[in-house]
């Protein structure tokens, strides 16, 4: 079992930098947790004082049931993976999966069980006697993921494993990774700056920015249920379109008003929060998914929906949808839509927006209402 | 040490026998991966005998004891034995022999006469680079196992609790960084690797062992995070630190604002050291920051505001950077 607890993690460095604030999370044997976030949130941080290789400066952190912010890495029983690695170049792929076990004087026929288990796994059982110059980058990403593997480690730790390989391969041993956790059954504590990585990786994902925890949740509540504005535009892509408004309140009927005027409805159920939450006159942010925007002429929802307008300027076939792009209220819209639509740049379109699918942000806190 | 390793899979091949070496701190068996199963003390306590299906032979050189060991089922002792015995007892001479040198060159404690001594026996391992390897994290024998097999390293030396050896590389900088990804994967452990310089005689060593030193201590001023550092890579960090404490200041005046201190320690920091390390390439640098090239030159265009310096331009760069370690000199 390989549980982890993280309590009240702090990291400061020398200067009163703080990197790390208040990280506190209860991790479960056999989750797939990603670190998501901008570059300075904190995140590669995390990873290494989980690893040992960063001093906590304040708080505890539980592998199992054992305090191990005094423990040297090499004792946490765990192993990591990083962007940049480099294979023993005279030994073979075999050899350079071997040659941890042999510091560590595992016995050869454990060794022998061990290489070909992960190699197995991995596919590269093929690839056992060659050398890393004969390999592809893919190949050789495989072998450096063996090598952790060989371990056995009770968590797994990765650095942006992926960021060093061409777009194709990075969607591939992307699949890969996610394959391996199943059949590894192990923790998995995974460090990327891309959301598409981290949404089709994680259980759960850890949204971070400046050091904070912006939101623990699954990849699914993450986009749909966004904890804060950063989070909204943070995850998804395109990236969630974010407008101010005002909460009004005109003939007993709780509306948004943009800044253009422009007037959106909403669910019973949204406008009585806003009431009574005391939201009338008050400033908000609105936020509305690409996807959420409807070509009019193809809604087939008769109600509950406001009519948005704009003159698409550039038009985007990206294959099974096609993005729209406008301005509206001084904003970059898009608006995902049918690939078959007929909008071209310089058409005026005219697009629905489903009240229960708009998003709220509090005016000032940018906290999710 | 390598070569003792090369010299027994040589004897094995040859005798077609299992051999091992015991030494005091370590053994080595070929072929490799065999179960020995025989402690140092055992060893002793078994020498001229056979023991465990092992023939022990016992070898003293240079004040260093270590056993012979030849896989048999019982003892004996042939022309062959004498042969292999022979041969390993001259490599151990050779290779205590050498390392003993290569610590008087490292420490410069030889006079005129031994010097002579000195270059004979290091011939064989010069010219080479001198490497120091810091931060050994209590693993001393499994990161020196690592060096030698991820760099030609022809000698090598444990000293001060870190590694001396002498390399031959094509490509030193990127060998070493090699090497600290290993040691890295292998045993979670960020040591620091340090190229004090190419040596082509044995008199240069003591000179750039300092400059390892010097290299060290100048990561430590200026906090730099590089785990291979290149003396000869370093004349900036040099430079800014010979200067005259006045000059410092009136640079470090001249260059930042009141207002740029304020935001020195953040996102922007992050952003100059990284422009800096990817030579004021825009596009690398984004990419090392994973933001968009926008972005970037929205935080240099708050700089240029902020200082008054373009860091996109050479004359403006250079100074910035001066100012920039001097600034973090004053931090540490």
């Amino acid at each position: 079992m390989a549980n982890l607890s993280l309590r009240h993690v702090k990291k400061v460095y020398p200067g009163n930098v703080t990197a790390v604030k208040d990280f506190c999370m209860e991790i479960e044997h056999k989750e797939f947790i990603v670190l998501v976030g901008p570059s300075g949130c904190g995140k590669t941080t995390t990873l290494r004082m989980i690893a040992g290789l960063e001093e906590i400066t304040e708080g505890e952190l539980y592998i199992g049931d054992k305090l191990v912010n005094d423990v040297a890495p090499k004792d946490r029983d765990i192993a990591m993976v990083f962007q940049n690695y480099a294979l023993y170049p005279h030994m073979t792929v075999y050899e350079n999966m071997a040659f941890g076990l042999k510091l560590k004087k595992v016995p050869k026929a454990e060794i022998d069980e061990r290489v070909k288990k992960a190699a197995k796994i991995l596919e590269i059982e093929t690839l056992l006697d060659r050398r890393p110059k004969a390999l592809s980058g893919g190949q050789r990403q495989r072998v450096a993921l063996g090598r952790a593997m060989v371990r056995e480690p009770k968590v797994f730790l990765m650095d942006e494993p992926l960021s060093n390989l061409d777009a194709k391969l990075r969607v591939q041993m992307r699949t890969e990774i996610a394959k391996l956790h199943k059949s590894l059954n192990t923790t998995f504590i995974y460090v990327t700056h891309d959301q598409t990585e981290a949404m089709t990786m994680g259980s759960r994902i850890v949204i971070m920015k400046d050091g904070d925890i912006q939101q623990i949740d699954s990849p699914q509540n993450a986009y749909d249920k966004p904890a804060n504005l950063f989070v909204a535009g943070f995850i998804g892509s395109p990236q969630m379109n974010i407008f101010k408004g005002t909460v009004v309140e005109e003939t007993g009927k709780v509306a948004l008003k943009l800044t253009d005027g422009t007037v959106l409805g909403l669910t019973d159920e949204v406008a009585r929060k806003l009431k009574d939450n005391g939201y009338i006159n008050k400033e908000v942010h609105i936020g509305i998914r690409p996807e959420h925007l409807h070509e009019a002429e193809i809604d087939p929802l008769k109600s509950n929906y406001s009519t948005m307008t704009g003159t698409v300027e550039v038009s985007e076939l990206m294959g099974s949808e096609t993005n729209l792009h406008f301005t509206k209220c001084g904003r970059h819209v898009i608006a995902r839509v049918d690939a078959k639509t007929s909008k071209r740049a310089g058409d005026d379109v005219e697009l629905h927006l489903h009240w229960d699918k708009i998003h709220l942000f509090d005016g000032e806190t940018e906290k999710a209402i | 040490m390598f070569d003792i390793k090369i010299l027994l899979e040589k004897a094995a091949e040859i005798t077609e026998k299992r051999i091992a070496v015991i030494m005091k701190n370590e053994s080595m068996v070929c072929p490799e991966g065999f179960n020995l199963g025989i402690t140092y003390e055992e060893a002793c306590k078994k020498a001229g005998k056979n023991y465990k299906g092992w023939n022990i032979y016992m070898s003293e050189t240079y004040g260093t004891r270590c056993f012979v060991c030849i896989g048999s089922d019982k003892y004996y002792e042939s022309e062959a034995t004498d042969l292999v015995m022979l041969l390993l007892n001259s490599a151990l001479e050779r290779d205590a022999s050498a390392e003993a040198y290569l610590r008087k060159a490292v420490e410069g404690k030889y006079d005129a006469a031994e010097l002579s001594k000195l270059e004979e026996e290091l011939k064989a391992c010069l010219p080479g680079y001198l490497l120091l390897v810091d931060n050994l994290g209590g693993s001393g024998n499994e990161v020196l196992e690592i060096l030698v097999n991820t760099i030609d390293v022809k000698i090598s030396i444990t000293h001060e609790n870190r590694i001396i050896a002498l390399a031959v590389e094509e490509n030193i900088t990127e060998a070493c960084s090699s090497f600290i990804k290993n040691v890295l994967s292998e045993l979670l452990i960020e040591c620091e690797a340090v190229i004090g310089g190419k040596a082509e005689l044995a008199k240069e060593l003591h000179d750039l062992y300092k400059n390892c030193i010097e290299a060290l201590c100048l990561k430590h001023i200026y906090h730099l995070g590089d785990s291979v550092l290149s003396y000869d890579g370093m004349y900036g960090y040099r430079t800014a630190y010979n200067l005259d404490t006045k000059l410092k200041e009136s640079i470090k005046e001249r260059v930042f604002t009141a207002e740029f201190m304020e935001m020195a320690n953040g996102e922007l920091g992050i952003t100059i050291e990284e422009f800096f390390k990817n030579n004021l390439n825009l596009t690398d640098t984004a990419a090392k920051l994973y933001i968009h090239r926008n972005t970037l030159l929205y935080r240099l265009d708050k700089i240029h505001k902020c200082t008054g310096f373009d860091l996109k331009r050479f004359e403006d760069s250079w100074l910035f950077k001066l100012a920039w370690m001097i600034y973090k000199e004053d931090a540490s």
